[in-house]
This record gives C-alpha cells, sequence and structure tokens, in this order.
C-alpha cells in the first residue's frame, strides 16, 4: 500500500459522497433498462429511412452550417481586434483593459440559448437571430481564448518591431499575429464545431435549419425522417472537424 | 574642434519593479561616431538593460539619455519612433517575424519610415525592394530571399536580423549579446560582418559579448559592467587579466 496516504482516503471518500449525492439528484437508476426492448422497439421506428425528404434536410443542413459558419466567423473577426485590449502586454491603457475583460466575460457567462430567446422574441422566428446569438456568446469565448494566446506570445519579435520605430499597433500586429495564428484557427475550428450543435439547439426554439427540421419530426412522431436528420447531423460534424485539421495542417 | 557624442548617458540609473537593488546605477558615458564598443559583464550585470535603455526600449528610473544632444526620457511615443528608425538593433535570440520570409522580414526595417496603410497591405516600392535584396546580399544570404525564416539556421537568422538592421539606415547600431546562442565559427562570422558594416558605414556600434577575445579583436573601446556599476572603459590592450578577474570574480 505504498501508493497511498490518509490523504487519498479523505479524498476518495469525499469524492464518493459527491457521486451518491448527484446519483439522487439525477434519479439515476440503471433498473430502469429493464425494459431495454422499449427502445429497440422505439429504434425499429427509425428504419427504413425517409428517402424523400433527404434534399429537402440537406438544403435545411446548409443552412445550418451557414449559421454557425457566419456565427462563428463574424465572432472571430470582431473578437481579434478586441483581444489585443484584453491582453496585458498589448493593452494601452488598464480601464480598457479591465473594462474589455469584464465585457468579454459577461458575453461568455449568458448562454447563446437565452441570447436567442431574446433575440427571436425581439426580431422574429428564423435564423438571423441566431446567427446573432452565436456571434455574441463567441465574441465573449474567443477574445478570452486569443487574449490569453496574445498574453504567452514571445515578447523577442515585439522589441524588434518597437526597435525598428513601428508604430505600436502594427509592431503589435505583425510580431503576435503570425506567432499565434495556428492556435487561433485551432480554436477557431472548435468554435465551429460547437457552433453547430449550437444552431441544432437554436432550431428547437425557432431558429431554423436541421435542427427545427429534428425538433419537428420528433414532436410529429416522424420518427424515419428523425432518422435521416441525425444521419445528416454526423455527417456535417464529421466533414467540418476533418476539413478544419486539414486547414490546420496546411497553416502550420 | 571638439567631437559631440552621438549617445551621452547622465546618471542613467534602472530599478526594475520589486527589485531590492538597482539593475545599473549612476553610469555616466558618452559614446562617439564611428566607435566599435563591446560590453562585457558577467550574467545580471546589466548588459542588456544598458543597451535598451539607448534606443528606450527601457526607461530609467533615475538619469537622462541623450541622443544628438536631445534627452530621449521625456520623449513622448511618435517622438521615441522617430529615434529607433536611427538605430538598428540585434537580439541573442534574433526576434524575427515567424511565418515570414526573408525579404519580408528585412522589409519590415522600414516600417519606422513608411506609412501605416501600406504596411498593412505590404505595397513596398521597387526602390525599398531591391534595398533590401542589397542588404541580405551584404549578409551573404542572396540565395535564401524567399525561405521561410523559421527554416534557417541560427547563424543565418542573425544575418536576416543584421539585414534588418540595416535597412534602417541606422546612425547607431546595438546588439544584445547576438552571437550568445551561437557556435564559435559562426559566432566569428557574425562579428566578421559585424566588423565589415563599421567599416563601411562608420556607424556607432554598441555589442553585448560574452567572449573576451571577440571583444579584444573587433572593439575600438570596451567597457564593463558589474553589478550594475561600470567598472571599466578603455581599449583593448588596457584590459588585463587583472582587471578581467575582477569583472567575472575570478580567482587565481
Ligand atoms: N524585466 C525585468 N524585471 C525585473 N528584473 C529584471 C528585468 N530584466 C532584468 N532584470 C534584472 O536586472 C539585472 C540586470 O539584468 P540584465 O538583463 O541587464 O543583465 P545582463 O547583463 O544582460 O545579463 P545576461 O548576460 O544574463 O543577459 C538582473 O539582476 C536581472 O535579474
Ligand atoms: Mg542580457
Amino acid at each position: 500500500m505504498v501508493w497511498f496516504k490518509k490523504r487519498h482516503l479523505i479524498t476518495g471518500f469525499v469524492l464518493i459522497l459527491f457521486i451518491n449525492v448527484s446519483m439522487r439528484a439525477t434519479e439515476f437508476d440503471l433498473s430502469k433498462f429493464k425494459d431495454f426492448r422499449n427502445m429497440i422497439d422505439f429504434l425499429s421506428y427509425w428504419f427504413p429511412l425517409n428517402t424523400e425528404i433527404f434534399p429537402a434536410m440537406i438544403m435545411e443542413s446548409l443552412d445550418t452550417l451557414a449559421m454557425a459558419f457566419l456565427g462563428s466567423l463574424l465572432g472571430l473577426v470582431i473578437a481579434l481586434p478586441l483581444s489585443f485590449i484584453a491582453a496585458r502586454n498589448t493593452s494601452r491603457f488598464r480601464f480598457f483593459y479591465g473594462f474589455m475583460r469584464l465585457g468579454l466575460s459577461f458575453l461568455r457567462s449568458v448562454p447563446e440559448i437565452v441570447f436567442g430567446l431574446i433575440f427571436l422574441t425581439a426580431l422574429g422566428l428564423g435564423p438571423f437571430p441566431a446567427v446573432l446569438a452565436i456571434v455574441l456568446h463567441n465574441v465573449g469565448v474567443l477574445g478570452k481564448l486569443i487574449s490569453e494566446l496574445i498574453e504567452a506570445a514571445d515578447d523577442g519579435p515585439q522589441d524588434a518591431m518597437k526597435s525598428v520605430g513601428a508604430r505600436r499597433w502594427i509592431g503589435n500586429l505583425f510580431s503576435i499575429l503570425p506567432q499565434i495564428w495556428p492556435n487561433v484557427l485551432s480554436h477557431y475550428f472548435y468554435r465551429f464545431e460547437v457552433a453547430i450543435r449550437t444552431s441544432l439547439i437554436l432550431g428547437f426554439i425557432g431558429g431554423g435549419g436541421i435542427g427545427q427540421q429534428l425538433f419537428n419530426h420528433f414532436k410529429t412522431f416522424q420518427y424515419s425522417s428523425v432518422a435521416v436528420d441525425v444521419l445528416l447531423i454526423m455527417i456535417m460534424v464529421v466533414v467540418v472537424d476533418f476539413v478544419g485539421s486539414k486547414i490546420r495542417e496546411m497553416v502550420i | 574642434m571638439k567631437r559631440e557624442p552621438v549617445l551621452k548617458i547622465g546618471n542613467l540609473t534602472v530599478r526594475y519593479p520589486k527589485a531590492k537593488t538597482d539593475a545599473l546605477s549612476e553610469i555616466d558615458l558618452e559614446l562617439y561616431e564611428g566607435e566599435f564598443v563591446c560590453v562585457l559583464g558577467k550574467s545580471g550585470a546589466g548588459k542588456s538593460t544598458l543597451i535598451r535603455c539607448l534606443n528606450g526600449l527601457q526607461m530609467p528610473t533615475v538619469g537622462h539619455v541623450f541622443y544628438n544632444g536631445n534627452d530621449i526620457t521625456v520623449y513622448g511615443e511618435e517622438q521615441l519612433r522617430k529615434v529607433r528608425t536611427d538605430m538598428g538593433m540585434i537580439f541573442q535570440h534574433f526576434n524575427l517575424i515567424p511565418r515570414l520570409s526573408v525579404l519580408q522580414n528585412v522589409l519590415t526595417g522600414t516600417f519606422g519610415r513608411r506609412q501605416d496603410w501600406k504596411n498593412i497591405l505590404g505595397f513596398f516600392t521597387k526602390g525599398e525592394r531591391s534595398n533590401a535584396l542589397d542588404f541580405i546580399n551584404e549578409v551573404e544570404l542572396g540565395d535564401q530571399v524567399r525561405k521561410r525564416v523559421e527554416h534557417l539556421s541560427g547563424g543565418q537568422k542573425q544575418r536576416v536580423a543584421i539585414a534588418r538592421a540595416l535597412i534602417q539606415k541606422p546612425k547607431v547600431f546595438l546588439g544584445d549579446e547576438p552571437v550568445a546562442s551561437l557556435d564559435p565559427g559562426t559566432a566569428n562570422r557574425i562579428f566578421r560582418i559585424l566588423g565589415k558594416i563599421h567599416e563601411e558605414h562608420k556607424l556607432l556600434t554598441l555589442i553585448n559579448v560574452h567572449d573576451v577575445t571577440i571583444a579584444k579583436r573587433y572593439a575600438t573601446r570596451i567597457l564593463a559592467l558589474k553589478e550594475g556599476s561600470l567598472v571599466f572603459d578603455g581599449k583593448a590592450e588596457e584590459l588585463t587579466d587583472d582587471i578581467l578577474a575582477e569583472i567575472y570574480d575570478e580567482r587565481t
């Protein structure tokens, strides 16, 4: 028992306690699986796939893709300059720095679905409010991540740009952006992927796209269409992941 | 007629925030056109701090730095930028801009004198390009013009940095341990190039080195720092073994 100390025993005890409390709170109950046949019956309604709706659902998927792409890309475009203000080493005034940090963490703390509910109510149903919701949340998330990359950047090139007499923001841009660019891209592609899942959820509340179709098919018991929706969603996520990693490879 | 110093330092004292002792204390110094000055000293003696005060990368806690008779410690950012365009600087870790080619890196040396939008968009005149190529040839990198700088060896990177400093058409050339991370052969080659440039352009050159033999071979004047104070200022011949032992704390 050389690996174990009394401290570990206490940690283990506390952990078991938390697991127990959480199981009660979530009504965790494996015995419910004794009706497992129901599940299989249910899944059997999914087949054969409703192939008729494929073309229309592909178009809906592309809508979802567009929402996620636009939302995350605009998020990046807005977050990039802001993150230079939110980074300690490039921010000019402490006041702006603190203010920007606070603003970004506020944007992050509001879940997309909350922004979605607000915009969908204010601007009406459809993909546009959903895009706005994704943009706002992503400005918060990407702004924080990128400002941390900026703070961790090697300051040697910054010294070099200062000493050639470059204006401050130009110097920062040239010395920092090339250093952080590959990591910025990988953060971006991850956020793009997350945005696909988000736009599905926003579809449930009226944001359009394949998410909304999935929700409608499910509510009206059209399980063979649900199967088509799910299949398309899976393909979409895998493709985006693949393309993202290829682009990142090319950049490095 | 008495020559005016290009750089003059008066009562220069630097204490970093939270430090218990001064990194530099009460340094007085006059540096003249055409001098090749090497600065010796143990690690932590204050060599980098001294050199960074000369182009305003570091502001003194007490004291003044005069460039052509003007006190640059009272300068604002814009005036400081003008001063820096007159001073080329190279560094121990080269501090090149990653992801850019040799030519592109050298062109960034012109940033201090050009309009921002031209810098951002990368508009360079034929003259500026051929200038850059001339300096790349001068540092014997004519065959690597389009190569990305990450793919160069340490010695090649330092030569790119030298070309980037030269395209500034500097009046002062500063080097903060430019050969400390290079092997002796490469270090000698770098100093041969620096010596040649000094011959041609008669710049005031000021370089930190660890290697006493190199300093003795190239310097017209040697300075030595110890614990932030100037302990030697003279010609190479005057630097005796006793003084060296004192500088480096060696007992025989
Ligand atoms: N940014 C900084 N913040 C706090 N202290 C610093 C900073 N830079 C240098 N110092 C301290 O100031 C003193 C002088 O440092 P400096 O870098 O000028 O020495 P150096 O002679 O260049 O040494 P080396 O040969 O290791 O480069 C050292 O004690 C160092 O720890
Ligand atoms: Mg140093």
